[in-house]
């Protein structure tokens, strides 16, 4: 696979995390589906595994959580209430390491390639894996204002810090590829 | 060694010497480069293998007549630098006990092995590639070597289908990337806390509406007893739901624990005698025609001096019921009497806040429960505020409401709509508003002559932070026979005096209070200026009484 390919390969993971992050809502429907997200990620996860083969182990997290973002986005769009804590658990567990594993993965690639972001890239699948696990804690966020902003202000910090990365290694592996030439 | 028998690991190293020099040197090289600690070397001639044996004064015990790889010694050292001799005789005790048991057996042959394939891991994370073939060529060279199971020792050989299993993830080995061992400890966290501590599930799961019999009472009311209300306003939220919907389970949440057998009791006869669904426990005759659209309100929330509150929990009525118990209550013209019912309670502590009631519920027919707090009813009055002057007294009653936010968004769904009132209890709510509703009165208290020549009286009154402070009056003195109110809580009134007048002049106003603590901030008193003829005439500074 070349630069080329794994650099659009990291843009779609890319938009896979905007998808991830950013909702607009139309009623009850999401036009930005996490689901999608997922399914974009996964799309391009062969591709990566010909560079770092343990990418390939995350292809069955990566279908669960597509499912189960895909069941809580049809549920909302009919308007059916869903309150299971235990799935809800199970999913933030296994999305912690879905996304850290993937990111570390992302991090191998930048540093093969030289590209400067692959510090970034582990210390943000650090801070990410830390917002996560607090975030998922049974902890009545919503019951304090200032609590509830502050969380939203860190985790939209954070949105935007993962994708501006991820498009800046894009940028990186394509400027790197121009430099040498085909592979 | 035990009754004087040697064990056949002691026999082993009886047999041995201290380790050469070069053994030595070559044994602190493997220390020094991996940071682990050396321990006493013995080299005993005729042992295939090399093993660590020891629990108190470990020994590593090294072939005498080959030399053994560096590969060999730091699986050795690492077996010591981890005490895999004292967790050898650990399993060794369990497997001892149950002895008699084959499926804890092989449990603790897989324990074994993985000590050794735990240890393997260990060795390879410390070697870089070509180092990792090579340690297993190492292993498959053992692979057809017999192996010692003594307790108290370890041995880098378990005999050749196990090495052979080793092998295999020897050449799967890959080391776990940095941070794995922090997003394990995220993962467990997030996993065994809500386990551990409990997660505060909210009511919308319609676990407590009456319609879900899905759920078992005794289930229901287990919960209630659990999910207690943490606030004052979630308490009485919750009691004033449970009265609105005439609900159980939301009554006994909001109640305190020495009620929940009574309550109990109540709701399994409604449910086996009566058919009622799951839940029902009748609210009273007095509630019978609620307006559940309307929701309830709180009003005169008081701190007691033991901690707990009073307050009265106020509903819209539609009707009531006859006070003859049939029917609803009409007048002679045939339609039901509309109003408010006032259902006097106190919060208090108890594993959270219970709510209980006190006094009789009053109902007042004729009077919505907005116009309650003006009219003039002794129940419906918080605090009272008297002067008396050369020109007669005023008097202001203050009353207070209360309200949690309680209004569902999203519009209609389903056939028939849905209520704009969240019918769900919020134990933990918060007040989200507060009004202070103020109603002054002046009575005349002036001569006859003065009297008669008095053709029109105003009032101004002003709330007082201290009664120290200076009033600020805006000198508004005439308005004709109507009122006014400004931001800052000053209102006034005023009339043209008639020869029917009844000396009095009254004025009803409201705003917006200042919360401090979860209760409404009131004034320790209030001014009042009275204008006779457009002139002020008196000014009185009330204070409040009993």
């Amino acid at each position: 696979m070349g630069r080329e390919e794994l650099a659009d390969a990291v843009k779609r993971i890319a938009w896979g995390y905007v998808l991830l992050h950013v909702n607009v809502n139309l009623g009850s429907l999401n036009i930005l589906p996490n689901w999608l997200g997922y399914l974009l990620i996964l799309g391009v996860l062969p591709m990566l595994g010909e560079r770092e083969p343990s990418a390939l182990l995350l292809r069955p997290l990566g279908i669960l959580l597509a499912l189960w973002e895909g069941v809580l986005w049809a549920l909302t769009l009919f308007g059916i209430p869903f309150d299971s804590i235990t799935l809800s658990i199970i999913a933030a567990a296994v999305g912690l390491y879905f996304h850290f594993q993937l990111l570390t993965n992302l991090a191998e690639i930048a540093g093969r390639y030289g590209c400067p972001e692959q510090r970034k890239i582990l210390c943000l699948h650090t801070v990410r894996t830390l917002l996560v696990t607090g975030l998922s804690l049974p902890v009545p966020w919503a019951r304090y204002a200032g609590l509830t902003l502050g969380v939203a202000v860190v985790d939209l910090a954070a949105a935007l810090w993962i994708c501006s990365l991820l498009f800046s290694l894009r940028s990186s592996l394509e400027g790197a590829g121009r430099l040498a030439g085909t592979e | 060694m035990v009754c004087g028998i040697l064990s056949p690991a002691e026999r082993i190293l009886r047999r041995g010497r201290p380790a050469s020099e070069e053994t030595r040197k070559r044994i602190q090289s493997v220390c020094t480069a991996c940071s682990l600690r050396a321990c006493r070397t013995v080299a005993v001639p005729g042992l295939p293998s090399a093993f660590v044996c020891g629990v108190f004064h470990p020994v590593l015990a090294l072939p005498a007549d080959t030399e053994t790889d560096d590969k060999v010694l730091l699986h050795e050292l690492l077996h010591f630098q981890h005490r895999d001799a004292l967790q050898s005789v650990f399993w060794c005790v369990l497997r001892a006990l149950h002895w008699c048991n084959p499926f804890l057996q092989a449990v603790f042959d897989r324990i074994g092995n993985d000590m050794e394939s735990l240890c393997d891991q260990r060795v390879l994370e410390r070697l870089e590639g070509e180092e990792r073939r090579e340690y297993g060529g190492i292993l498959l060279e053992m692979a057809n070597d017999r192996y010692p199971r003594v307790p108290g020792t370890t041995s880098v050989s378990n005999g050749g289908k196990n090495i052979a299993r080793r092998i295999t993830a020897i050449v799967r080995f890959k080391k776990y990337p940095k941070g794995m061992g922090l997003v394990s400890l995220c993962i467990a966290f997030v996993l065994a806390v809500p386990v551990l501590a409990g997660t505060a599930e909210s009511y919308e799961g319609g676990l407590y509406r009456p319609r879900d019999t899905g759920l078992k009472f005794t289930q229901a009311m287990a919960l209630a007893r659990i999910r207690r209300c943490t606030t004052v306003a979630g308490a009485l939220d919750t009691y004033a739901k449970g009265l609105m919907y005439e609900n159980g389970i939301y009554i006994a949440t909001a109640s305190p624990l020495g009620r929940h057998e009574e309550i109990e009791a109540e709701i399994r006869k409604n449910v086996e005698t009566e058919n009622w669904v799951a839940y029902h426990l009748d609210a009273g005759d007095e509630l019978e025609y609620l307006s559940r659209d309307n929701g309830y309100q709180v009003c005169n929330l008081d701190l007691q001096d033991d901690g707990s509150y009073k307050a009265l929990i106020v509903f819209y009525a539609t009707a009531f019921l006859n006070p003859d118990g049939e029917g609803r209550w009409c007048d002679k013209d045939g339609n039901a009497y509309a109003g408010c019912v006032a259902v006097p309670v106190i919060i208090r502590r108890e594993n959270g806040w219970v709510v209980e009631e006190r006094g009789l519920r009053q109902r007042f027919p004729g009077i919505d429960a907005s116009a309650l707090l003006y009219a003039e009813e002794p129940s419906a009055i918080l605090r009272k505020y008297r002067a008396n002057g050369e020109r007669g007294s005023v008097e202001v009653c203050v009353s207070t409401c209360y309200t949690v936010d309680n209004t569902v968004e999203g519009g209609d769904w389903g056939l028939f709509g849905s209520s704009p009132f969240d019918e769900t209890p919020k134990p933990n709510a918060a007040f989200d508003h507060c009004t202070e509703h103020r109603y002054t009165t002046y009575v005349f208290g002036g001569s006859l002559q003065q009297r008669k020549k008095l053709t029109y009286a105003a009032m101004e009154s002003s709330p007082l932070d201290s009664l120290g402070d200076e009033p600020v009056f805006t000198g508004k003195a005439n308005v004709g026979d109507s009122g006014w109110s400004r931001s800052g809580g000053s209102s006034g009134c005023g009339r043209v005096v008639t020869p029917d007048w009844d000396g009095t002049l009254t004025d009803g106003s409201g705003g917006t209070a200042e919360m401090r603590d979860g209760l409404a901030r009131l004034p320790a008193g209030y001014a009042v200026r009275l204008y006779w003829n457009g002139k002020a005439v008196e000014d009185f500074i009330l204070e409040e009484i009993g």
